[in-house]
């Protein structure tokens, strides 16, 4: 079992620190969404998974047009919110919704018990739209859905279901979106209280190990989504073709949605040897730079992860510099590439000084031939190291086995069997090839399925 | 060796107005004499004869001294004279230890103790003291150890007793010292690091110990959360100061120092407020132990940066805590931390430390259940 998913029972006493009264209106505004969707469920006008299906299946069409106004409007609002550029929302998007089609839905919700019973989903801030995998498989199982959007991230589902809305009245009147502050525990404990299905909850690993400790007191079902990494393994051989594909669609998978969800490499095992390793290592600097120019990287990144990124370049730095002549023989030299401001093309360190462009936050790659997984802060921050063979992956993974939801493989055919079993084996729910990490198909078992055992188990 | 004389001389005298202009006399001797200083500052595109003010100086990331030999290889040092302190590699692995070659250790002394007696010892009090850290004798590498065995030196009354090493922190050797002060009425310092003083604490709670030190016992704790399982926050160190040692709040003085650096800030609490150089008023005195701010020397240069520009933000907004600090005449004066910082009133509020990277949830911003610390 994915053990940063946490499934278990909670009770609505699991708020006990009620700090602060919930205000009339806002509470007569929550109570008034969950009667509406305990409605929508219970209505007389019968929604099959087909409909639902069409529904969704034609919402997601109208959002993946990128003229469509409530789509604009998402993005312009969330590029002022969360500092993302306009043009990486749009091609995350473009690569979240890809999957959300009525055939692959219909498909889906074959797959899907029925459980037409009130959820909650306590919604993500880093990630807009992350949670609509979970979002479709529980409409199509029929549920009715309160969803609790993020203050950092308010405009994604309230648009999307407004869109469902206008387009199957009868199948949008099963899902509300509401957002309140945090601290407001009273309306927390409502929202508990009625969504008897159970809660979906997106967090990290300590918020969520505190709802699951009040979850095994109590009686609501919880399928928790915590902290999880995602890496990648290249075995190129020695095609330089098959190298430059890999490394573009690394270099998506990096930039999508700034690099801060669960589904983004970190870090990038490349089989064959250091030297090869390295010279992967400035592909995918090339490549980032390259996407940089096409999607901008913020103007200014947030304090915290500048100083993490700081941190990480000068470390790297100055071990490049450090590093004694044999080193790149021995597999163990380091070599740093970041963005550079003048011209955004890539500037590398590698065991001397480099000179003088003033560098970008953009991107970094960190190339350290023996390290372990390493995580970084985001923001098109990426490690790459070598190993002798995929058979060494499992022990190079370090702290990270158990952590993981995705890694991209670009392997030969004849080997991508076996290595994504090894991979499943750690616990990996997603494996892809480069470029695709942040389309995962609807039946995408995140945190190791948690969302379908929760269905489960609300239909019994 | 004239421009060492130049750094004792202001250190032991200084005179504020100066500062900048010896600041940069510094760097100029440090670009000629630390060889991987002037690539670093070549590489930033700096030129030497451009250089006008401290802003332009560049600023060398602590992590340089664990990968680069960072001495000055020009001026002729006495052999003992020179020192060598380490980091304790708790962040990066015992094998990634930082190196500080101190070439003129009086440089050191006079800068650690002329700002400890403001900070610490502004009544010029001598007092009993007790260390639950190693001394330079037991710890060479150690710079903290240095600074207390000079602190036993120059401080000191009366019985002085250390009671860690190597090996660990002896706590009921110090519940014993602790004893016998309190019974001969008389004050004591007790220092060490944050974890020594939670073990302390905790070893004090379990024995339902309390101690209620003589008025003018004084408390001096460094290094915040590192080496600990569960951190004591500031506030927590002051709390258990007063309730299980009996020391007044104003004297529980947390200090921020680095083994790359010879110069150290400590809190401005009402106990040493009357050393604080900036007429801007005392205002902040009554924070919460967390939100205390910090004050340097005279010879330290202050400033908060932001980590992408390495420029410097403006007051009041927070940035990468960035120093020159004249008494590292002999290594790197320009130093670019790790940690976040809020410069006001030519003091320093310490944010934290940035951390390099943690795993991705998706839903970092599920703040609806974080916690905060009070």
């Amino acid at each position: 079992m994915n053990p940063a998913t946490t499934t278990g029972k909670l009770e609505a006493g699991s708020f006990a620190d009620d700090r602060h009264d919930a205000e009339p209106a806002a509470m007569a505004s929550l109570t008034s969404a969950i009667r509406l969707v305990v409605a929508g469920v219970r209505g007389a006008e019968r929604c099959t998974s087909d409909r639902v299906a069409s529904a969704l299946g034609y919402t997601a069409e109208l959002w993946r047009k990128r003229e469509f106004a409530p789509r604009r409007e998402t993005v312009a609002g969330l590029a002022s919110v969360l500092g993302m550029t306009p043009a990486l929302l749009e091609e995350s998007f473009d690569a979240l919704l890809e999957p959300v089609t009525t055939s692959l839905l219909k498909a889906r919700a074959a797959t899907l018990p029925v459980a037409n019973r009130l959820f909650a989903f306590l919604m993500p801030g880093n990630v807009p739209g992350a949670g609509i995998h979970e979002v479709c498989a529980a409409l199509l199982a029929g549920a009715g859905l309160i969803i609790k959007s993020a203050s950092d991230e308010r405009l994604f589902f309230a648009n999307f279901m407004q869109t469902l809305a206008e387009v199957d009245p009868a199948v949008g009147a099963r899902v509300a979106v509401v957002n309140f502050s945090r601290g407001e525990n009273v309306l927390m404990r409502e929202l508990w209280d009625c969504c008897e299905g159970g809660v979906v909850a997106y967090g990290d690993d300590a918020t969520l190990a505190a709802l699951a400790a009040g979850a095994a007191r109590g009686t609501r079902r919880l399928a928790g989504f915590g902290s999880r990494l995602s890496g990648a393994l290249v075995m190129t051989g020695a095609s330089p073709s098959a190298a430059e594909a890999a490394a573009d669609g690394l270099a998506r998978d990096v930039t999508l949605f700034e690099q801060r969800g669960c589904l983004s490499p970190h870090h990038v095992f490349v089989a064959g040897g250091a030297g090869e390793a390295r010279g992967f290592a400035a592909r995918l600097a090339r490549a980032l730079g390259a996407l940089e120019r096409r999607l901008p990287a913020p103007a200014r990144l947030p304090l915290g992860a500048a100083a993490a990124i700081r941190a990480l370049r000068e470390r790297a730095r100055w071990r490049a510099l450090a590093q004694r002549p044999d080193s790149r023989d021995r597999g163990h030299d380091v070599a740093l590439w970041e963005g550079a401001r003048d011209d955004l093309s890539s500037v590398a360190t590698t065991g001397r000084m480099r000179d003088g462009l003033p560098e970008s936050m953009g991107w970094t790659v960190i190339y350290e031939g023996a390290a372990d997984f390493c995580s970084g802060p985001g923001y098109r921050t990426v490690f790459v190291s070598a190993v002798e063979s995929a058979d060494e992956l499992g022990e190079r993974l370090g702290a990270a086995a158990g952590r993981l939801e995705a890694f991209a493989l670009a392997a030969p055919p004849d080997m991508r069997t076996r290595l994504e079993g090894g991979l499943r084996m750690l616990g990996v729910s997603y494996v892809c090839q480069p470029g695709l990490m942040q389309t995962p198909p609807l039946d995408w078992p995140h945190g190791g399925g948690a969302m379908l055992e929760l269905l489960r188990e609300a239909a019994r | 060796m004239a421009i060492y004389d130049e750094v004792l001389a202001f250190i032991r005298v200084p005179e504020l107005a100066l500062f900048e202009s010896l600041a940069l006399k510094v760097f100029r001797h440090q670009f000629d004499s630390v060889a991987p200083y002037r690539q670093y500052c070549l590489s930033r595109g700096t030129r030497i004869g451009e250089v006008s003010s401290l802003d332009q100086v560049p600023a060398l990331s602590t992590a340089a001294f664990k990968y680069a030999e960072l001495g000055d290889t020009v001026t002729k040092s006495e052999r003992a004279e020179v020192r060598v302190f380490m980091t304790s590699g708790t962040t990066a692995g015992r094998d990634e230890r930082g190196r500080h070659r101190v070439p003129r250790l009086e440089i050191y002394r006079a800068s650690a103790l002329g700002h400890l007696r403001k900070m610490l010892f502004p009544d010029g009090a001598r007092m009993r003291m007790l260390s639950l850290h190693p001394t330079a004798d037991r710890m060479p590498e150690s710079s903290l150890g240095q600074m207390i065995s000079w602190m036993f030196e120059e401080f000191g009354a009366g019985e002085t007793l250390c009671v860690a090493d190597r090996k660990g922190v002896e706590i009921a050797r110090a519940l014993e010292f602790l004893g016998s002060t309190e019974r001969a009425g008389e004050p004591v310092c007790v220092m060490g690091t944050t974890s020594a003083f939670g073990a302390l604490f905790d070893e004090l709670q379990t024995q339902s110990l309390r101690h209620s030190l003589a008025r003018g016992s004084r408390l001096m704790d460094t290094g915040g959360a590192k080496g600990q399982s569960v951190p004591l926050s500031p506030s927590q160190v002051v709390e258990h100061a007063q309730a299980l040692l009996g020391v007044d709040p104003a004297s529980v003085i947390n200090e921020y120092g680095m083994t790359e650096m010879c110069s150290q800030l400590y809190d401005v609490t009402a106990f040493n407020s009357c050393s604080v150089r900036n007429p801007g008023g005392t205002g902040f005195l009554d924070k919460r132990p967390k939100d205390r701010r910090k004050l340097g020397p005279a010879w330290l240069g202050v400033a908060a940066v932001d980590p992408s520009s390495l420029k410097r933000v403006a007051d009041g907004h927070p940035g990468l805590l960035r120093f020159f600090d004249l008494a590292n005449v002999g290594s790197v004066s320009a130093i670019l931390t790790g940690d976040l910082g809020v410069i006001q009133e030519g003091t320093v509020r310490v944010l934290g430390r940035a951390e390099d990277g943690e795993a991705r949830g998706c839903a970092l911003g599920i703040e609806q259940f974080a916690s905060r610390e009070n």
